[in-house]
């Protein structure tokens, strides 16, 4: 029988119990675990740690930092039931999609790795006598900030990047979905990772961030979050000019044209919709759908829709899991009773489920008006808005129209328009005729107010590094 | 003799098309190991027929590696390298057997093959194309990277497996399959890699070895119009020819080819590090890589200080069986090696050089040879112009850093170059001035995978390791899109 881990900060390689609050599983209200909350000292003591985790880690060939690093993957890998459990008891998700997750970061780790040893400096050419080299070195200790949406992924995003490049980091996980990141730290403390170098801290977030920010030793922010809470630490770290890597809010555009099968574009928006029960900052909200298809794909979508099977995670039967809090339940509630009253057809869903858990089904809104409060706020649960369009042009302006600009997603097969939605749409990634919207080996992140900063892909690393340009007249007179 | 624990690696047929097989005549070339003289046994003597259905099996191959993804490529050269890991004894055992390096160089060798698997593996996933700023807006300029074809690779005795993986790693991982033929002195590491990839998982036709009649197998490898693309390690000599072979079907080829390495001691040199890079440099492998240190160039104020401590420590190196633990320095790899050494010794002698230490055959007979030092030599003797391969430190004399610099480069070879100095002006000066591929900057050892290892002028064509490695088994194409 696999257990909810004991719930504890690692500080300086060691691992420490205090008191806090409740972990509740969403899928029946229950209390799992409980989340200890940091002090001031604690957070002194990873600063300090950071520190000195930091001289050790940087001097430390990339190659064995690899090494270590893909041992951990590894260990994770051999892990993958018992993050996977624990990962759905936490946050609901569907066992299969825990193990998507566990596997993915994986994926993530083992790119990092390998990328760290490839992080290439240049030789400028230059006057006789003079060299000019440019050198990418590690930037320092890395704060780090991750939700409770991807409670593996994200921390080995931010612990995978940092690591690689040669920093070291205090990684502030979710509070809501602690044990995911408990495990990652765990798998990398059994690698031989040297203490210090990863520092887990758990609490209050406002209250550690506004902490760890100021902190002089503490080099670079990264957070993956809501824009609310990016724009307020970007603030804080612009104060003390520092840099931050900020993965926020999105609101992703679904551009499906003319000449694509409505009713197989359908099915995959349900099973693009549905992961992760819709709370994924690349989730696809707005389909704009052209409209001598728009009728057969609305329906299609709605009536599929409504077969997902809802139910605890641990159930294999289950495809969509419950919502995080019962305050996503309200802001589902909000939303759907705000479109309707402005002109928007329920297909399917609408209403949470009766009973213990945080249920609400995926819930299908046609004729969506531009005004309706869920086609501009985020909704980051199973909603998905479908209205017509009748030109690309019209398409392409909607999708634009928000302060967003993570992920999009278009269906078609024609070049020219797959050419126009590339150079186009204003989203830091464009899946076309898919939803996968991120991979380790390619960049993601966000435009516009869905952030700044890269993970994944040879950019990733890049931020995790300072460029140091070195000049040097040679001969000394 | 020696036992090897999975006994299945010491292998004496080919591997063509997913098949072990043997010639089609029956013959067969002898193995002996050059410590003993002992016979280890053989493998067949393949000629252009079977050559030319190795070929055609990797043609057939083709389109399907090709087709995997780069991450379906990469699980399986992970998988060899760990395999090449696990087994990593017994290849060093069969190495020095008909190699004859000391066991501690060959266990070093397997690392280093294994290293280029790893990072190749990787390094497939990363064959990034571009994306250039257009010239009209109503086209869009993309530039997309292919595997090149079915390679045909020949490689030599003195590095049996790490030339194998060298080659064979990035070959695999961008999607070419590839034919090789080892050196007929050392084709058992060649086979036992053979093994390990099959076991890894490798579809058949995409990794070939044949041995057999060099000469043979040669042509029908430049020759036949569906090789794309020749790599090949070994000398200048046979490397003209086998490019000139190339130039009927326009292959491309890449070369690393021999070498004339000068190690340049500056007067300003910390001492104790030149002598011990000297001897890596020079006496591993008793002498016999193309990056070996050829010529020591000692600046004239520490001329004598160099040459008393280069011969107080190599005079306690200990000449022996590989196999054995306490040898430093293995046996030369056959009887024209040994009549090489001897040459360019007797030829430095009669013009005036001086034997400081060693400088002839080793008591233990066979083709051992003595670790051996040499003192005054000039410019006009053979050892300044050619690569002896053998276990000959000849010290030449030099008063400015033009004079060094001018020497070091007086030769067609380009390969690697070693110089000592503790003055950054002068490190900078002398490092940009060095015609050569690969510069030891006080290092003698300068080998690593992440590194491009190659040469300039008659030393070869092309890079090895590295980013830069997979450049030689890919094209580039332009692909110029309009009506958008």
């Amino acid at each position: 029988m696999i257990q909810y881990p004991d719930l504890q900060l690692l500080i300086n390689g060691e691992w420490f119990s205090r008191p806090g609050g409740p972990v509740i599983n969403p899928a029946d209200e229950s209390v799992i675990g409980t989340l200890p909350h940091c002090t001031e000292a604690d957070l002194a003591a990873a600063v300090a740690a950071a520190v000195d985790g930091f001289r050790i880690w940087r001097r430390t060939s990339p190659a064995k930092r690899a090494g270590i690093i893909l041992t951990a993957a590894r260990l994770i890998r051999e892990r993958i039931e018992e993050i996977a459990f624990v990962m759905t008891l936490e946050q609901g998700k569907p066992i299969a999609e825990s193990r998507m997750e566990v596997l993915r970061a994986c994926d993530i780790l083992e790119w990092d790795a390998t990328e760290g040893r490839r992080l290439y400096g240049r030789v400028i050419p230059s006057e006789p006598g003079m060299s000019r080299i440019v050198l990418r070195q590690p930037i320092g200790v890395v704060a780090a900030n991750t939700p409770w949406n991807f409670p593996l992924t994200s921390p080995a995003r931010k612990v995978g990047g940092a690591l690689s490049a040669g920093c070291s980091i205090i990684l502030k996980a979710s509070g809501e979905t602690p044990g995911s990141a408990v495990q990652l730290c765990r798998a990398f403390v059994d690698a031989g990772l040297p203490p210090g170098v990863l520092n887990l801290v758990l609490g209050k977030s406002a209250a550690i961030s506004e902490y760890l920010i100021p902190q002089p030793a503490v080099r670079l922010i990264t957070l993956t979050g809501s824009t609310s809470v990016g724009k307020h630490l970007a603030a804080m770290a612009g104060q003390y000019m520092k840099p931050a890597i900020m993965e926020l809010g999105g609101h992703g555009p679904v551009i499906v044209c003319d000449d694509v099968d409505p009713v197989a574009t359908a099915a995959l928006s349900v099973a693009g919709k549905s992961r992760n029960a819709g709370q994924v900052c690349v989730s696809p909200t707005r389909f704009f759908v052209h409209e001598d298809i728009y009728e057969r794909f609305a329906q299609s979508f709605g009536e599929k829709a409504a077969l997902l099977k809802l139910g605890n995670g641990l159930d294999p039967a289950t495809q969509m899991g419950p919502l995080a809090n019962p305050r996503r339940i309200a802001a589902m509630e909000t939303l759907v009773a705000d479109a309707k009253a402005k002109g928007a057809r329920v297909l399917s869903g609408g209403n949470r489920v009766a009973g213990r858990g945080y249920f609400f089904p995926l819930t299908v809104l046609a004729d969506v008006p531009d005004d309706a409060r869920a086609m501009q706020e985020e909704p980051f649960g199973p909603l998905a808005l479908v209205s017509p369009f009748r030109s690309l042009d019209e398409a392409i302006a909607k999708a634009n129209s928000l302060p967003y600009g993570l992920a999009g997603y278009a269906f078609t097969n024609s070049a020219r328009n797959a050419n126009r939605l590339a150079e186009d749409l204003d989203v830091g990634t464009l899946s076309i005729n898919h939803f996968v919207a991120s991979i380790a080996e390619a960049p993601f992140g966000g435009v516009k107010e869905s952030g700044y900063g890269r993970e994944g892909g040879v950019e990733g690393l890049e931020c995790y590094t300072v460029v140091k340009s070195v000049s040097h007249l040679i001969e000394c007179k | 003799m020696f036992t090897l624990k999975d006994k299945t690696l010491l292998c004496q047929q080919c591997h063509v098309n997913g098949q072990w097989i043997d010639a089609a005549e029956g013959g067969t070339v002898t193995v002996t190991n050059p410590a003993t003289g002992e016979m280890i046994g053989t493998v067949p003597k393949l000629g252009a027929a079977e050559t030319r259905a190795a070929i055609e099996a990797a043609n057939v191959a083709y389109p399907a590696w090709r087709g995997k993804t780069a991450a379906e490529r990469s699980a399986l050269l992970r998988r060899w390298f760990e395999l090449i890991l696990e087994h990593r004894e017994d290849l060093a055992i069969l190495m020095t057997a008909e190699q004859g390096k000391p066991l501690a160089e060959s266990r070093g060798e397997i690392a280093y093959a294994a290293s280029f698997v790893e990072w190749f593996a990787e390094e497939g996933k990363r064959v990034y194309g571009d994306t250039i700023p257009t010239f009209a807006n109503d086209k869009r300029v993309v530039v997309v990277k292919e595997p090149i074809g079915v390679c045909a690779a020949i490689t030599p005795w003195n590095f049996p497996s790490a030339m194998i993986t060298r080659k064979a790693s990035p070959a695999l991982a961008v999607g070419c399959t590839i034919i090789f033929k080892p050196a007929s002195q050392t084709p058992y590491s060649a086979l036992a890699l053979a093994v390990l990839a099959e076991r890894a998982g490798f579809p058949a036709g995409v990794f070939n070895v044949v041995t057999g009649a060099s000469d043979a197998i040669g042509r029908e490898m430049t020759g036949n119009p569906i090789v794309r693309k020749l790599t090949f390690t070994g000398s200048t000599e046979i490397g003209k020819r086998l490019m000139a072979q190339c130039a009927g079907t326009v292959k491309k080829v890449a070369l690393e080819l021999g070498g004339n390495a000068p190690f340049v001691v500056f007067d300003d040199a910390d001492l104790d590090a030149a002598v011990e890079g000297a001897i890596v440099s020079k006496y591993r492998n008793t002498g016999q890589t193309c990056v070996c240190a050829n010529r020591f160039l000692i600046q004239e104020g520490i001329y004598d200080a160099f040459a008393a401590k280069l011969t107080a420590r190599v005079g306690h190196l200990t000449v022996g069986d590989g196999l054995k633990s306490e040898t430093q320095q293995g046996p030369l790899i056959d009887m024209n090696a040994v009549e090489k050494v001897e040459e360019h010794i007797a030829d430095a002698v009669g013009k005036g050089a001086r034997i400081v230490l060693g400088g002839k055959r080793h008591a233990l007979g066979g083709t051992f040879f003595q670790p051996t030092i040499l003192a005054d030599v000039t410019s006009e003797m053979a050892v300044a112009r050619e690569e002896t391969f053998g276990p000959v430190a000849p010290l030449f004399r030099f008063k400015t850093d033009a004079d060094a610099i001018r020497m070091a480069n007086d030769t067609e070879f380009g390969l690697a170059a070693y110089f000592y100095s503790r003055d950054v002006g002068r490190v900078w000066r002398v490092a940009e001035a060095l015609e050569y591929g690969i510069v030891g900057i006080n290092t003698g050892l300068i080998s690593t995978a992440v590194a491009p290892f190659g040469g300039m002028k008659e030393s070869g064509t092309g890079r090895e390791g590295s980013r830069y490695g997979i450049d030689d088994f890919l094209e580039i194409k332009y692909l110029c899109i309009g009506g958008i």
